[in-house]
């Protein structure tokens, strides 16, 4: 243990960088008006935020995208999560890497994919029309269905660590004594292990909420200009119609969701973080 | 046992396929040799490699992308390093405030802080693209390089800093010839995390956009809105055997999974 | 060379605990002080005091006179052996000895012969290039001796040295580090809350009970005079009953007698009737418990079986190993 000294000069630099880089800059951003913008900082944001109907048809959609998009992930990534957790080593190893692999691409590598796929001339198009399913070209890309797919492939990973470290967190001793209890297989994990396994699941939820209202690629690629979400908004507000005010008001808004959602997982216990 | 059920088999195969094989696709179509995006592709072909890697944005793109990266990586952790120091090991009273405000750039919406960043930098200070977008980056990166050192730190037996100090090592010794051996995986993991986030991001790095500060994701961006072309295809095949490269590489600084799994999911953890 | 440690009134506080009390304590040059007391009595914090990982919050630390009580830890000379070894795991056992060589700057020759003189005086100079992790228990802890002493420090300080190893092996260790201290006629402070161990190991005892020295002495006294009725029960004076003319005395159970029917006792001793409460095998004999007319329940220890629960029966207390509690503090 060294003297206070000692403690406060290795803490000055990364948080005089902190106050300068982030503190500051953020806070100026969504609560004053920044020099040199012509506007009265939060009052006029809110009004501008009332006013704005654009905003409020962003926002409802991009909740409902986000609720959507957490709920596929659950779907999709739990079984993969408990099937990790319950696999020897090995295949626990290999199958966890399948897993967190994407997360080392870029999403605009991860997004390209579904280009691919759901464009006019793309693979489930004229796989629809090979098949006879339909008569025309099916144009899924710039709907909000694209963004919630592109989304849920994004964020699955997610679910799928967050999924396993709870589910690794539940001995399988607990499962089979409930088998010696009576259980199904499925009684068991629906009574046992899914309920003890909830607080990191719902840990989870709350990223993949909070990161599909903040994702920005995705929906900008498969979303198009015709289906805006607060981040497409936003960016367009900062850079395509130059609307400082209005960009700082949904700024505002996603920041306020995101720490709600923040707010709301920090709130579970702590012991359902993987291990 | 119940992880046998066939079922819990069946959604997982769906799921994983879901998740890799679209990633996959865009291999096939990089080799395609036609014109357009197109799977199955249309002939093959190294064209589009070869344009890919002599095509000047994107290669000018690169450069910046590893520039930021690096230069980003090392700063965060040359301030993030004696943060999680002082938080482990000094007698800072109020290290859980001090902790969560180092979490705070992560929890911050990425293009809420990039756009406070071009407001009050590059609008108001008049900080070059360049200086904004290393800024940025470096803060972004801050939380991780902090979190994961810190996590290290909080492993290591503090008896053995102790026990160098008994045996006469001053505090620099200390932590040159014990501290950093011990946690030097956590460094690694650090910096192999630190640099593919920054390596990926988009949103700070559009917007702090200005002449030569163009990024190779945002570069990859700009080209697929306005193109049609393979070249994104065959940038991104390379991206991803960089990526299986990344991932052999840090399994064996410091457990590939541990690394990017705990750090994804402890995002919320101050 | 061996140096005399005082601890002069030294008190440290925890938030809700006080670690040490006002403690006064002295060890005597090349001798060995073991520091006995129950688990969170403040034994590491008092080493780690000595050591000077901690600052006192009032009181001294003398070493052979000399205030060392705001001096840091490297340069106090003390070399100190970790509960848990705390060895470095990315130096190899030769790297591990020669670390506090290297920081005293000796040329690479002399580093060199006194960790091979280090690692022959613990017989691991077959080992020097492994690393902690491919070593036993039993080889890192003489692998963390080495390393304190090779320093020839003016004290050295073992934390529980022997407690995490198993118990035969921590027996056998015993001889071991007694050894050492004796060949290197070091000052040691050995902390430990096994009673033995500190019994066989140690020149003197001081016991610590929640941060407080209650007794000091060398092993035979306190053994036989345990000072307060804390410290008969925590050295096994479990029995504790009346006599007459003498007030309340502690037995050890080994030493109540029991008396068969038409068995006489011996003659300096006291005769309690009761009945037998509950008999338990424990290898080399049988544990009795055994009720007193008066209610009390007393523990002894018998070589031999042929008693049954319910019986009645008479122990026998030897006067002479009775320890008298009367006038003694809690
Ligand atoms: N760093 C610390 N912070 C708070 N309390 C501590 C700390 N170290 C020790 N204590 C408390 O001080 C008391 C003495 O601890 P310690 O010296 O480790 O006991 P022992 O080594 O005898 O088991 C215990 O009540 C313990 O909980
Ligand atoms: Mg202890």
């Amino acid at each position: 243990m060294w003297r206070r000294r000692t403690t406060g000069l290795l803490l000055a630099p990364g948080l005089a960088v902190l106050a300068l880089v982030f503190l500051y800059p953020v806070a100026v951003t969504l609560v004053a008006a920044p020099a040199g913008v012509d506007d009265g900082g939060l009052a006029d944001r809110l009004g501008a935020l009332a006013a704005d109907e654009h905003i409020w048809r962003a926002a409802a959609r991009t909740v409902r995208v986000a609720a959507l998009v957490t709920a596929l992930c659950l779907l999709l990534g739990l079984p993969v999560g408990f099937l990790i957790s319950r696999s020897p080593p090995r295949r626990r190893a290999v199958l966890l890497a399948l897993a967190v692999f994407p997360l080392l691409l870029s999403t605009v590598v991860r997004t390209y994919s579904w280009l691919v796929i759901l464009g006019r001339t793309g693979l489930l198009s004229r796989a629809l029309t090979g098949l006879g399913l339909t008569e025309r070209p099916t144009q899924l890309l710039y709907t909000e269905t694209a963004v919630v797919i592109g989304l849920t492939q994004l964020f699955t990973p997610l679910v799928i660590i967050t999924a396993y470290g709870a589910f690794a967190h539940v001995h399988p001793d607990l499962e089979a004594a409930a088998r010696g209890l009576g259980a199904s297989a499925g009684s068991a994990f629906r009574r046992v292990a899914l309920p003890l396994a909830l607080p990191g699941v719902l840990v989870g939820a709350t990223l993949v909420f909070a990161g599909a209202v903040t994702a920005f690629t995705t929906p900008l690629l498969l979303g198009g200009t015709r289906t805006p979400t607060l981040a497409t908004l936003l960016y367009d507000y900062a850079n395509v119609t130059v609307d400082w005010s209005s960009a700082a008001a949904v700024a505002l808004v996603m920041t306020v969701v995101v720490l709600a959602a923040g707010a709301l997982a920090a709130r579970v216990p702590a012991k359902a973080a993987p291990s | 046992m119940t992880g046998r059920h066939p079922l819990v088999g069946a959604l997982s195969a769906v799921a994983l396929t879901f998740l890799l094989g679209p990633i996959l696709l865009v291999v096939g179509v990089a080799f395609t040799a036609g014109d357009t995006i197109e799977f199955p592709p249309r002939g093959l072909s190294l064209r589009w490699f070869a344009q890919a890697l002599s095509y000047g944005p994107f290669l000018e793109a690169l450069r910046t992308s590893l520039l930021v990266a690096m230069a980003g990586t090392v700063l965060a952790l040359a301030l993030g390093l004696p943060v999680a120091l002082a938080l482990g090991r000094g007698g800072a009273r109020s290290r859980g405030a001090i902790g969560t405000l180092f979490t705070l750039p992560v929890v911050v919406p990425e293009l809420v802080l990039g756009y406070a960043l071009f407001q009050i930098l590059m609008v108001t200070f008049r900080v070059s693209a360049f200086g904004a977008l290393l800024a940025g980056h470096t803060v972004l990166l801050l939380p991780y390089a902090v979190r994961v050192t810190g996590s290290s730190l909080a492993q290591a037996d503090r008896s053995l800093e102790e026990a160098a100090r008994g045996l006469g090592a001053g505090g620099w010794a200390t932590f040159t010839r014990v501290t950093l051996p011990v946690i030097a995986p956590g460094v690694a993991a650090a910096c192999v995390l630190s640099l593919v986030t920054s390596f990926n991001n988009v949103p700070l790095s559009l917007l702090l956009n200005g002449p030569g500060t163009t990024t190779l994701p945002v570069a990859m961006l700009h080209h697929v809105e306005f193109a049609f072309d393979p070249l994104v295809a065959a940038v991104c095949t390379l991206l991803l055997v960089l990526a299986v490269a990344v991932m052999l590489v840090t399994e064996r600084l410091a457990g590939f999974t541990d690394v990017f799994a705990r750090q994804e999911a402890d995002r919320w953890r101050p | 060379m061996a140096a005399v440690v005082r601890l002069d009134r030294v008190r440290h506080t925890f938030p809700g605990v006080v670690a040490l009390d006002d403690v006064e304590l002295t060890a005597p040059p090349g001798r060995l002080t073991a520091l006995l007391g129950p688990s969170g009595c403040g034994k590491t914090t008092l080493l780690r005091v000595v050591a000077g990982h901690l600052r006192p919050a009032a009181g001294r630390v003398l070493i052979d006179g000399r205030d060392a009580t705001a001096l840091p830890p490297e340069r106090r000379d003390i070399g100190m052996v970790f509960q848990s070894y705390a060895l470095f795991p990315h130096l190899t056992v030769a790297g591990n000895v020669a670390f506090g060589l290297r920081m005293r700057r000796l040329p690479r020759e002399t580093v060199r012969r006194r960790v091979g003189e280090a690692l022959d005086l613990v017989g691991l100079a077959d080992q020097a290039s492994r690393r902690p992790h491919e070593l036993s228990g039993g080889q890192r802890q003489r692998v963390a001796l080495a390393r304190a002493v090779t320093i020839r420090p003016a004290v050295l300080l073992l934390d529980e040295p022997l407690s995490s190893l198993d118990a035969r092996l921590a027996v056998q260790m015993r001889g071991e580090l007694r050894r050492v201290q004796r060949e290197t006629g070091l000052t040691a402070i050995l902390v430990t809350h096994d009673q033995e161990e500190a019994l066989e190991l140690a020149d003197e005892i001081a016991i610590l009970d929640r941060g407080r020295v209650v007794q000091h002495g060398a092993p035979q006294e306190v053994f036989r005079a345990p000072a307060t009725r804390w410290v008969a029960g925590f050295l096994g004076y479990e029995n504790v009953l009346d006599l007459p003319g003498k007030g309340p005395v502690a037995v050890r159970p080994e030493h109540l007698g029991v008396l068969r029917p038409g068995d006489e006792a011996p003659g300096d001793a006291h005769v309690v009737e009761g009945t037998v409460a509950d008999v338990r095998f424990r290898g080399t004999g049988y544990t009795i418990t055994f009720r007193t007319a008066e209610g009390r329940t007393l523990v002894a220890v018998s070589p031999d079986d042929g008693l049954a629960p319910g019986a009645p029966a008479r122990l026998y207390v030897p006067l002479s190993r009775a320890v008298g509690l009367d006038g003694r503090p809690t």
